[in-house]
């Protein structure tokens, strides 16, 4: 069994109006390993991940990352997280409109104080790998939703997170495209060995993760 | 500070990629400044042209000490004090003084002044229209333009002749006692438009005997070097404990009256700041609604409260900037409008002939009104940046990821 990077224990999440949303969740996520996540629409997927992402607070429960327990009321700590150890690839590909592609990838790298230098160089060696050498002076409304994803994909990449999570990341695009990226993800995987955590309800993802977590109304089946 | 340069080319993308919005938002804060700036010109104006009326008619490096009543002791002029005045720096020149009233024996009523010679001139620079000054510990005496006129006129009395004073007093049973004193009168002054006119002028020696007054003199006159050094020698002269008054003492009270005058008018005129800042409030929360789910996306990617703020309030400064530099130009250009106008309004009231007097401006805009113009832009600019950006920076990132448009 391989080290776990990311877990969750007796996650609960009950919204305002009463919801919950997660009903006692426990997950492992394996370092280097690529994890989904698959269930119903409303069944806690999203929930989980902005959990995950130190965007959203448990009602109780507890994460690690790393091994280190989450402490949700240390804000300066989330936001460190965030910056240092998540990577995020959204359904909508969530680009800045008004930055090019290579300054979108570079974008995270502007709150962590990184030299301009090494992030020109990180992020066109991202956009690269993910095969758009070419298009880095392109601006998000010049790309097609499959480039507009790769380049998300890249974003996610930059800060070398300890776990790169995806929600639906092929929601928004045709099959063949969808396939494109969950091709390119598996590659990365496999090659650079980062963490993937992916929901999806791709029946089709086939051996390209290691590993699958379904969810149902809160809870792990 | 690359990263400052970072955040300042984000936010500047930001801003111009709604461009009409940003120009009507720009010219909202712009016409507030230029409203401001045309106005205080104007004051300006006034101000510099009453003041140079001033200087032109009086003598504004001339300090008048006197002494003054502390706690009810009197302070006196004594020769201590002259040394102490001497000592001030930017005073030029002291003449003390001592004033007494004579009467020639056809009871012509004369003001004299004693003063050393040497006094007289470096305060005075005497200008002589018949004869010459007067030597020191002498009895000669030189007359202002008005009193040498009246003496030739009534009594026949020209350079060169002796003036005869009759000086009355009363011995112990309290019969009047006469005296003739004689003051050859060695020269007679130009016209200067001063007391000195009017005045009979010779040596201090020659007038002590028939004083009356404390202290060793009445009058204490500096001379300053430069009009702009008065008011600190004038300071320096009250710390001594003395009184100091003088022609500039009218450049105070215009300016005192012209400060009261600007600031009520600029109160006014900034009224169309605050609408200008208003607008800017209106732009950054639409803006900031328009944004939410990048706002929120930023946050996801490692954003602080702190860095959203920032770039919200970079934005502010450069909407204070430009709408600062446009106001700046507006107002110059609105200013002139005030120049052109105001002169032929004055020609057509006062006649052609008066177009000489039309030549100079009315209004003034100084460097320091521009600056002004701009760091009031920005500095309302940016307080009118606080709440969008503050309401902006409080987003909850989930939810505006996912409410955002
Ligand atoms: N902000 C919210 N407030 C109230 N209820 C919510 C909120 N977000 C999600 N929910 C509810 O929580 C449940 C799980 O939602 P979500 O995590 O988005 O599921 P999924 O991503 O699997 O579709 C749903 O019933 C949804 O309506
Ligand atoms: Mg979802």
């Amino acid at each position: 069994m391989a080290e776990t990077i990311l877990e969750t224990v007796r996650l609960v999440r009950t919204y305002a109006g009463g919801v919950q949303a997660l009903k006692g969740v426990s997950i492992q996520v394996p370092k280097s390993k690529c994890t989904a996540i698959i269930g119903k629409s409303g069944s806690g997927k999203s929930t989980l991940m902005n959990i995950l992402g130190c965007l959203d607070a448990p009602t109780s429960g507890e994460v690690f990352i790393r091994g280190v327990p989450v402490d949700y009321t240390d804000t300066a700590r989330l936001i460190d997280l965030r910056r240092n150890e998540i990577g995020f690839v959204f359904q909508q590909f969530n680009l800045i409109p008004h930055l090019s592609a290579q300054e979108n990838v570079e974008y995270p790298l502007l709150f962590s104080y990184r030299p301009e230098k090494e992030r020109k160089d990180h992020a066109s060696a991202l956009l690269a790998r993910v095969g758009l050498e070419h298009r880095g002076s392109h601006y998000p409304g010049e790309l097609s939703g499959g480039e507009q994803q790769r380049v998300a994909i890249a974003r996610a990449l930059i800060s070398e997170p300890a776990v790169v999570l995806a929600d639906e990341p092929t929601g928004n695009l045709d099959s063949r495209t969808s396939d494109d990226i969950l091709d390119l993800i598996h590659e990365i995987n496999r090659k650079e060995g980062t963490t993937f955590l992916i929901v999806t309800h791709d029946a089709d993802l086939g051996d390209r993760v290691d590993h699958q977590i379904t969810l149902h109304d809160g809870g792990v089946i | 500070m690359g990263q400052t340069l970072d955040f300042a080319r984000i936010s500047g993308r930001q801003i111009l990629r709604r461009r009409a919005r940003l120009i009507l938002t720009i010219l909202g804060i712009a016409v507030g400044v230029a409203a401001v700036v045309a106005i205080v010109s104007l004051g300006e104006g006034i101000r510099a042209h009453s003041i140079e009326m001033i200087s032109e008619q009086s003598d504004l490096t001339l300090i008048e000490v006197t002494g003054d009543v502390r706690d009810g002791a009197i302070i006196p002029l004594t020769t201590a004090k002259v040394a102490a005045l001497r000592g001030i720096t930017h005073v030029r020149g002291t003449a003390p003084v001592i004033t007494v009233d004579l009467a020639t024996p056809h009871q012509t009523y004369i003001g004299a002044v004693g003063i050393g010679w040497d006094d007289f001139s470096t305060v005075f620079t005497p200008d002589f229209s018949k004869g010459r000054g007067y030597s020191e510990n002498s009895d000669t005496a030189v007359l202002g333009s008005e009193i040498a006129e009246s003496l030739r006129k009534y009594e026949g009395i020209r350079v060169g002749d002796d003036l005869t004073i009759r000086i009355r007093e009363y011995d112990a049973s309290g019969a009047p006692v006469d005296t003739e004193v004689v003051f050859p009168v060695a020269g007679s002054l130009r016209p200067r438009g001063d007391m000195f006119d009017t005045l009979l002028v010779t040596d201090s020696t020659h007038l002590e005997e028939w004083r009356e007054g404390y202290g060793v003199y009445d009058t204490i006159y500096l001379r300053v070097d430069a009009p702009e050094h008065v008011f600190a020698v004038a300071d320096a002269v009250r710390g001594l404990g003395l009184q100091a008054q003088g022609p500039f003492e009218e450049i105070k009270a215009v300016n005192r009256l012209m400060d009261a005058v600007i600031i009520i008018l600029s109160f006014f005129t900034g009224i169309s700041l605050i609408v200008g800042a208003m607008m800017i409030i209106n732009t950054m929360m639409v803006s900031v609604y328009e944004r939410t789910r990048e706002i929120g996306i930023t946050m996801a990617l490692g954003a602080s409260q702190r860095h959203v703020l920032t770039l919200i309030l970079l934005e502010c400064l450069y909407i204070g900037i430009l709408g600062g530099i446009a106001g700046d130009i507006l107002g110059v250009l609105l200013s002139m409008g005030i120049n052109t106008l105001g002169k032929s309004f004055i020609i057509e009231q006062l006649g052609p002939g008066f177009a000489g007097f039309a030549s100079a401006d009315i209004t003034l805009v100084t460097p320091a009104l521009l600056a002004a113009g701009l760091g009031i832009a920005v500095i309302l600019s940016l307080l009118a940046g606080i709440y969008p950006g503050l309401k902006a920076a409080r987003l909850n990132p989930v939810d505006a990821i996912r409410r955002g448009m």
